[in-house]
């Protein structure tokens, strides 16, 4: 679980910065379970480009398909 | 450190900054938040905050209400230059932190570009950010501070550490002497205005021309430092060493020829990691610093070279290298006894701070060999190079996102909250440290994290909390903390 929080609701264009406990080291942890699951591999700029989980979404699904 | 001898008083921290303003004027001074400002506008408006300044008894502390503004810095610049001592107090702190900065320094004084969102006994000077109404600075008073922090304490009382102007000059004297930054240069400051390295970041650019470059809070500060050191080209960088195992997968793909220095403090520096920061940053010299902020910001450095490192690294840590030219050490055993080889590290010289305000804490500071000296904490060695080696902490302190984080006072505050036995374990997943709190009784309905909040920053809150109806204990009879922390690796921590 990245986030630590199983009462966490994030909706899709919740900013990064507007949920508790979003830093750099969770997002890093995000984006390799991510990769992992999805089998995938994220560049360093769309990683930093993430401002959402929308944008994410949108990223994975580009890779998927 | 006696100060009666000295004659003439210490440079003010702003003394470099006026001098370029004259030399350099339309040169760039700042750039933050999209936007940069030569010389001559941060100066504008360091004289617009000293104007306003200007009308009251000025005191020896004043607060400044932090944001990632220019107006911020141009504050701390303005009360540098009237000669009193700045105590940033961060905004995005838990309002009881800053209220209890405020009472401990006594301060009565606090300037803020907006109203400060609570209540407090100082009285408050609004930037105002209109007028151009500026008087040319001058220094009003000269107390001996530079600048004023605040530690995490065992009590859960912070610890005010004031660096005075001798402290300051000593420190930057060394960068003064040892390094060639220019005109020319780009520094990178990544840190919060209340973690003393951002006093390098800001001053050691400031005294030689160069501009300084905020990197912004938005979205994930340590991932916005690598990509502002590669858009902007950044010439001297200093970050924590953990940025680098956030973005260590990344690291063979980076390229960052504009850095010409690259300096790491705040943390341990792991050798696999400086070897591959060293491919990425080729023209750069790479230094492992060292220093806590009772030392003024770092007082040691190692200059990391791709041939030695890797036999100097202890544990795979790199070394910390020698102490500055104004600064001694000893090595204290268990029984505080000297001992030549390894030790508690324990600094003299012009860089230790007296002691800590109000002569709170004065177990840390003694006299040897009629000299004042500072414990660390750290456990340290001399290697076969003469270079200082880490081996450890000596209590239970550690270090996150290279902030010194006192377990004892987490586990104070869970306890004042809860009224419940609690003990607060670091415990590092993939190098970086996670807080654990292991909390004796019944679980509790109430969110904790969301209680922890209003006292303590986010980097003191753990992130796993696990109830249990009795701690394991040894045959000591002490709760066993190696049984602890086999728990939370049985996956039974719960969030």
């Amino acid at each position: 679980m990245v986030f630590q929080d199983t009462n966490l609701e994030i909706k899709a264009n919740d900013a990064a910065g507007e949920i508790d406990g979003w830093d750099s080291l969770t997002h890093m942890t995000l984006i390799n379970e991510l990769e992992k699951n999805f089998k995938i591999v994220f560049t360093f700029e769309e990683v930093i480009n993430f401002k959402n989980i929308n944008d994410i979404v949108n990223v994975v699904s580009k890779k998927l398909s | 450190m006696s100060k009666q001898n000295i004659i003439a008083p210490d440079p003010i921290l702003a003394i470099g900054f006026i001098d370029n303003c004259t030399l350099f004027p339309t040169h760039q001074a700042l750039f933050i938040d999209g936007q940069f400002y030569t010389y001559d506008d941060l100066l504008e408006k360091s004289e617009i905050i000293f104007a306003q300044l200007e009308q009251y008894n000025t005191p020896a502390f004043i607060g400044i209400y932090t944001n990632e503004s220019v107006w911020t810095y141009a504050a701390i610049l303005a009360v540098s230059m009237c000669g009193a001592c700045y105590v940033p107090l961060d905004s995005n702190l838990p309002e009881q932190i800053i209220k209890k900065i405020i009472d401990e320094s006594i301060l009565t004084l606090i300037i803020s570009e907006n109203k400060v969102a609570f209540s407090h006994k100082a009285a408050e000077i609004i930037i105002d950010v209109k007028t151009k109404r500026r008087t040319k600075m001058k220094t009003l008073i000269n107390q001996k501070g530079a600048y004023l922090l605040f530690t995490s304490g065992t009590t859960g009382e912070p610890k005010g550490v004031a660096i005075s102007k001798e402290n300051a000059a000593a420190f930057f004297d060394h960068f003064k002497n040892n390094f060639d930054f220019n005109t020319h240069d780009k520094f990178l400051q990544p840190y919060a205005l209340s973690f003393d390295v951002s006093v390098f970041s800001m001053f050691a650019a400031w005294n030689c021309g160069a501009c300084v470059y905020v990197v912004p809070e938005e979205g994930f500060k340590y991932l916005n430092s690598i990509t502002m050191i590669k858009e902007h080209n950044i010439t001297v960088s200093s970050l924590v060493p953990t940025v680098l195992l956030y973005v260590e997968k990344y690291l063979d793909q980076f390229s960052f020829p504009s850095l010409r220095y690259s300096f790491f403090s705040g943390d341990k520096l792991f050798q696999q990691l400086a070897v591959k920061w060293n491919k990425a940053a080729a023209n750069a010299l790479i230094y492992n610093c060292y220093g806590p902020t009772e030392t003024t910001i770092v007082c040691t450095s190692y200059l990391w070279d791709e041939k030695t490192a890797d036999e100097e690294s202890f544990n795979n840590i790199v070394p910390l290298g020698k102490p500055f030219k104004n600064m001694d050490f000893i090595f204290l055993d268990e029984q505080n006894k000297t001992n030549g080889i390894s030790g508690e590290l324990c600094f003299t010289g012009v860089q230790v701070i007296d002691s800590y305000l109000g002569n709170k804490h004065d177990k840390t500071f003694f006299d040897y060999d009629e000299k004042k000296y500072y414990k660390t904490g750290d456990i340290a060695a001399l290697n076969e190079k003469g270079n200082l080696i880490f081996q450890g902490r000596k209590d239970s302190q550690v270090k996150i996102n290279g902030y010194r984080v006192e377990l004892l006072e987490i586990e104070n505050t869970i306890r004042k909250i809860l009224k419940m036995n609690v003990v607060v374990i670091a415990i590092p997943e993939k190098n970086v440290n996670k807080l654990f709190a292991f909390i004796e009784g019944n679980q509790v309905e109430t969110n904790i994290k969301e209680q922890l909040a209003q006292f303590l920053p986010n980097y003191m809150i753990p992130n796993y909390y696990h109830f249990m109806p009795e701690f394991p204990k040894n045959s000591n009879g002490k709760i066993d903390l190696q049984l602890l922390k086999q728990t939370t690796h049985a996956g039974k921590s719960i969030s």
